[in-house]
């Protein structure tokens, strides 16, 4: 089994990276292959909103950088994981950059899903979801909002299992790694 | 709350021509300025290129009274670049040492048939202001955006009136510095028709735009399918 982290920290902050090796070392631990990926160290162009990866060439973002990739990498995972600093209740604009390029892999078409309009998934399988937020310090509306994001986007992104937490800078290490465990628990990897 | 003099449109759309997104917040501008508030327009996208170029964009908000930021919803929340934006004006204000406190308004909208997909959008414009001790004066939500796609809303006939309402009374309230009215929410996020002949329409219009575009593959390709599903999917298709 495989697992993707998609990590959203801002160039030359390292706050996220003991999240991102404590979520690699629970994986490894399980037999999982990991691999982290530093957003802040690709270059994606922000997406055009042209939509050329929906009709030009379906389910192909043309854009020159790393996009393409990203993308790629979600398709061919287990797991994919958002690790990011919360930033207004929701995505940093590091791990948003790569995310608004992931419409490459639904389909234009609308359906009706439970009363509401979605797009319909592209390929027979995505990878079970997780997000990983970070706060500096406890605030309950923030986690609020990045939970609501979350439950968004797991209508879009068709996982078979999703999980989210958010971890804040007053956590015990413990405690941190505790949340993280039943995260992934949650998101469906037996540990 | 004081009646603003002075108003920023943020335009959020990565589009090339401003995309729904500037129709809307060009029209609210237009009405604002003719309450005889001074108006000015800067396209995110454009701005955040070079120093520069970002100066541009944070120099005014150091001084403005009343901003409005209007954005498409990707991926169900703000642009990458949109949020770039308002983290470096979070930054900005942080280290100015009297910053003013101007009001803040967004109007969202996505390209699903229902409204209410904007909300996480807009608790996030709300997280904004409250963190940036800005003035928090609400937010529109507008579904089935590609009904307007671009251009002058006073152009596009009787099928956006209810949205020239919403705006109408969104700009008579804003310009006397008082909050967007429930009013005003309600009509904006007013469905332009039934979501079922929405997906119907837009379902039909993607296929048009495929047949004049694509350049060869099919519009439910899965080009990145791992290669061992590569054969089964071959399968389906013969």
């Amino acid at each position: 089994m495989k697992a993707v982290i998609f990590d959203g920290s801002e160039k030359d902050s390292d706050v996220l990276s003991p999240l991102s090796q404590e979520i690699c070392d629970a994986l490894q631990q399980a037999n999982w292959l990991t691999q982290s990926v530093p957003l802040c160290e690709k270059t994606i162009s922000p997406c055009c909103g042209a939509l050329s990866c929906w009709v030009r060439s379906p389910g192909r973002c043309l854009m020159p950088g790393d996009a393409q990739d990203m993308a790629i990498l979600e398709v061919h995972n287990d797991l994919m994981v958002f690790l990011t600093p919360i930033v207004f209740g929701g995505y940093s604009a590091e791990l948003k950059k790569m995310v608004d390029h992931l419409i490459q892999n639904v389909s234009p078409y609308f359906m009706n899903i439970r009363g509401e309009t979605r797009r319909k998934a592209r390929y027979p399988f995505y990878p079970r979801f997780m997000a990983v937020g970070y706060l500096p310090t406890p605030d309950l509306e923030s986690e609020q909002i990045f939970e609501a994001l979350f439950q968004r986007n797991t209508l879009n992104f068709y996982p078979s299992q999703s999980a989210s937490c958010v971890i804040n800078g007053y956590e015990m290490p413990q405690a941190v790694q505790n949340k993280i465990r039943s995260c992934l628990n949650r998101a469906g990897v037996a540990l | 709350m004081s009646a603003p003099k002075t108003a920023l449109l943020l335009n959020g759309s990565p589009k090339p021509d401003g995309g729904t997104s500037l129709s809307l917040g060009s029209y609210l501008l237009e009405r604002l300025e003719e309450k005889g508030l001074t108006t000015q327009k800067i396209r995110i996208n454009s701005a955040l290129v070079t120093p520069e170029t970002t100066y541009k964009l944070l120099e005014p908000v150091k001084t403005v009274d009343l901003i409005i930021l209007a954005f498409p919803l990707y991926v169900d929340s703000l642009p990458a670049q949109t949020t770039r934006a308002l983290q470096l004006i979070a930054r900005q204000r942080a280290l100015q040492p009297n910053p003013t406190k101007p009001q803040f308004a967004a109007i969202a909208n996505c390209g699903y048939a229902e409204a209410g997909n904007n909300r996480v959008a807009l608790m996030i414009c709300q997280r904004f202001a409250k963190e940036t001790a800005m003035e928090w004066m609400g937010g529109l939500a507008l579904g089935m955006g590609e009904m307007i796609a671009g251009g002058r809303l006073q152009q596009k006939g009787g099928l956006v009136r209810h949205v020239i309402q919403a705006l109408d009374l969104c700009a008579e309230r804003l310009a006397q510095g008082l909050p967007i009215p429930q009013e005003s929410v309600e009509l904006m996020a007013r469905p332009f028709m039934p979501a079922w002949f929405y997906r119907m329409l837009g379902n039909r219009l993607w296929m048009q735009r495929y047949g004049r575009e694509n350049q060869g593959d099919k519009i439910d390709a899965r080009p990145y399918l791992p290669e061992n599903e590569t054969s089964s999917q071959d399968d389906d298709n013969s």
